[in-house]
């Protein structure tokens, strides 16, 4: 005879954990969203700043106004194609920090494209320039990958470096071989022709680069989800060993995953040159890379929560530069809170695997 | 004398990296991969300029850089050693978190002032040989923290490789496990090499803003941090390697300095010369790392699993 009271306690503890398993991710994001607010409080306070005062204008600033919303939007687009992007070589244990350099490349590429293919409709060239975009940073994020796959060289290390290169590359390209001669005061690119840039979605002043965006977190989605390649690549960040064991092809999934990671930051260059930037500045030199890192992980890598966060991140940024004029703090400012976001939400998930142990060695 | 300057401003550019990477090769071979090292740096570039400007006095500066690069460096330990959070995490956050900080502190203290002079830094002069033609000025006509930088390398070497403290720390790298076993007290250990790793970028930091520079700039590591993890890794942990690799770097920088400034070469451009310091970091790591091994527990935290 089966004790049922017994089975009864059992089946509810065992319930009670599950649904905690849903609480308890979201708990860390929590914990560093409150943990980077309120050590920013204490900086502002220490600084003259009145705390309240600052958070305050930030989202007013961002979400009550038309310029800020508008901002926002603009601003999310570049943001959520390569935190989608990061998401998927995260995953696999990889880390791209390179992003603002691919983008870089992309841009330049896809601005390139751009105006070389003048008579061709629009239809045609938008893709190709997009393409273009994409080739760009994976062609720059390449390199990394090999030395990586092959010589088990640190990523960190050389995506970054190859970044510093794009910045300087930049410099030189847009004030040399791709300097637009018809302007003699600045130096800058030729800008893409008219046929080139993207279309508004009717009845908004967004262009559809926030639609290509949305299409590309949910093939991300699907793709490390439901599919054996998003599969592999999550065992290959679990373990490396698991990931050899089990027989996969580890050099061929480190080169895909931080290819689809430096193509999605080419395809945010190449989307920023084709919907607002029209042309490239040689200083031009884009922090989304750095501004996604942390919101990849506040989202927890799911691709479909890092469109909300998306939202929310450039609401810091937009927020933060309209309240930087209102009341005069350094931008900065900012870049402390997403650093520190990063800092507790490291500690928090470190905690709760602690915790998680405990859990499991007392049963 | 072109040459003399070169080899003189190769040291200078050469002991930022060097003080940050002989602490991070400690501290790999520990088993302890500090990506926030060039948060550290800068934090302490910036903590050791503001503490130099008020008191006028370099020394105090030093003290400052140094106090912040352990400070971190225990917060860091007490992260990554004691939570057993992610090392990388932690570290990038590092990073970006001091970049906001201190470019944010420097506009709160000094506003759009111009900032303050600090004392000249002081040449040692070490006088029979700083008169040897051409590399007596360069080498034995520098300020101590250059001198303290190359002296450190002999005792680095010596204590990673011929002390007892130097294998128990190796050991830490290669198998944790091993160690605790044998009796060395992994958590203590790790947040001893993880201060010391932190005096270390701190050193680095402060050389770079009082001493080679002169004052604080946004963002003034541009990297170093990272050039110091590559070198570590292609000097494979060996102190005398890393001496040598950062010598290269600084003659990598030094050169892109001297181009700019006497237009030396003009039919290259600019940004070509610009970009030697990266190439060399990732070139260094082709030719040299591709067959390192690295320390086994690198990167992973420590569990007991009794």
């Amino acid at each position: 005879m089966v004790d049922k009271t017994a089975m009864k306690s059992v089946t509810l503890r065992r319930a009670l954990r599950s649904s905690g398993a849903l609480l308890r991710p979201a708990l860390s994001t929590i914990v560093a969203l409150v943990g980077a607010f309120v050590t920013g409080a204490i900086i502002l306070t220490s600084t003259g700043f009145n705390p309240m005062q600052v958070y305050y204008t930030m989202f007013q600033e961002a979400w009550y106004t038309e310029f800020g919303i508008r901002k926002i939007l603009i601003e999310t687009l570049p943001l959520l194609i390569i935190a989608s992007g990061l998401l998927v070589c995260f995953r696999a244990g990889l880390w791209n920090v390179g992003c603002q350099g691919q983008m870089i490349i992309g841009g330049l590429l896809g601005n390139v494209v751009g105006y070389s293919l003048g008579t061709v409709p629009s239809p045609i060239i938008i893709p190709l320039m997009l393409i273009a975009g994409m080739i760009g940073g994976m062609a720059w994020v390449l390199p990394p990958a090999i030395m990586k796959a092959r010589w088990d060289l640190n990523e960190i290390v050389t995506t970054l470096m190859l970044n510093f290169i794009a910045i300087d590359f930049e410099l030189y390209l847009v004030k040399g071989p791709l300097r637009n001669a018809k302007i003699s005061t600045h130096p800058m690119t030729t800008p893409i022709v008219a046929t080139a840039e993207l279309p508004k979605i009717p009845g908004t002043q967004v262009h559809i680069g926030l639609i290509i965006a949305l299409a590309l977190s949910v093939v991300v989605y699907l793709l490390m989800s439901r599919t054996t390649l998003g599969y592999q690549f999550r065992v290959l960040g679990g373990s490396t060993s698991a990931a050899r064991y089990a027989g996969l092809p580890i050099s061929r999934l480190i080169v895909l995953s931080l290819l689809i990671s430096g193509a999605t930051a080419g395809l945010a260059g190449a989307v920023e040159v084709a919907g607002v930037m029209r042309n490239i500045d040689p200083e031009w030199v884009p922090s989304y890379g750095l501004e996604a890192f942390p919101l990849v992980f506040l989202a927890n890598f799911n691709a479909l929560v890092i469109i909300p966060f998306s939202f929310l991140f450039s609401t810091f940024l937009v927020g933060g530069d309209l309240m930087h004029r209102a009341l005069g703090l350094p931008i900065f400012f900012i870049d402390a809170l997403l650093g520190l976001m990063l800092v507790f939400f490291g500690a928090a998930e470190a905690v709760r695997q602690l915790q998680l142990r405990w859990r499991g060695k007392k049963d | 004398m072109f040459v003399s300057f070169f080899l003189g401003s190769m040291l200078r550019s050469a002991t930022p990296i060097l003080f940050t990477a002989l602490g991070e090769a400690y501290g790999e071979s520990a088993g302890v991969l500090n990506i926030g090292a060039e948060g550290m740096m800068l934090t302490a570039a910036f903590t050791a300029f503001v503490a130099a400007a008020s008191a006028n006095s370099l020394l105090v500066g030093v003290i400052a850089g140094v106090g912040t690069g352990i400070v971190f460096g225990l917060l860091f330990a007490v992260l990554v050693v004691t939570l057993r959070a992610d090392q990388i995490v932690i570290g990038v956050g590092f990073d970006i978190a001091a970049a906001g900080l201190t470019s944010l502190g420097l506009r709160v203290i000094y506003g759009t002032a111009q900032l303050p002079v600090l004392p000249s830094r002081e040449v040692v002069d070490i006088a029979p040989l700083s008169s040897i033609p051409v590399i007596g000025k360069a080498f034995f006509s520098q300020d101590a923290m250059v001198y303290l930088a190359i002296l450190l390398v002999p005792v680095f070497y010596y204590v990673l490789y011929r002390t007892r403290f130097g294998l128990k720390l190796r050991t830490l790298g290669e198998s944790p496990m091993v160690a605790d076993t044998a009796g060395v007290n992994v958590f203590l250990m790790r947040y001893i090499i993880l201060m010391l790793v932190g005096a270390m970028a701190g050193l680095a930091g402060t050389y770079l803003s009082i001493y080679q520079v002169g004052f604080f700039r946004d963002d003034m590591t541009q990297g170093r941090g990272f050039i110091a993890i590559g070198v570590t890794m292609f000097a494979r942990w060996n102190p005398v390697g890393v001496f040598l690799a950062s010598l290269l770097y600084g003659g990598a920088e030094s050169l892109a300095g001297g181009v700019q400034a006497l237009g030396f070469l003009r039919t290259i451009p600019n940004e070509v010369v610009l970009i030697l310091p990266y190439i060399f970091t990732i070139g260094g790591l082709v030719a040299l790392a591709r067959r390192a091994r690295l320390p086994p527990a690198l990167a992973k935290p420590y569990r007991r699993e009794l």
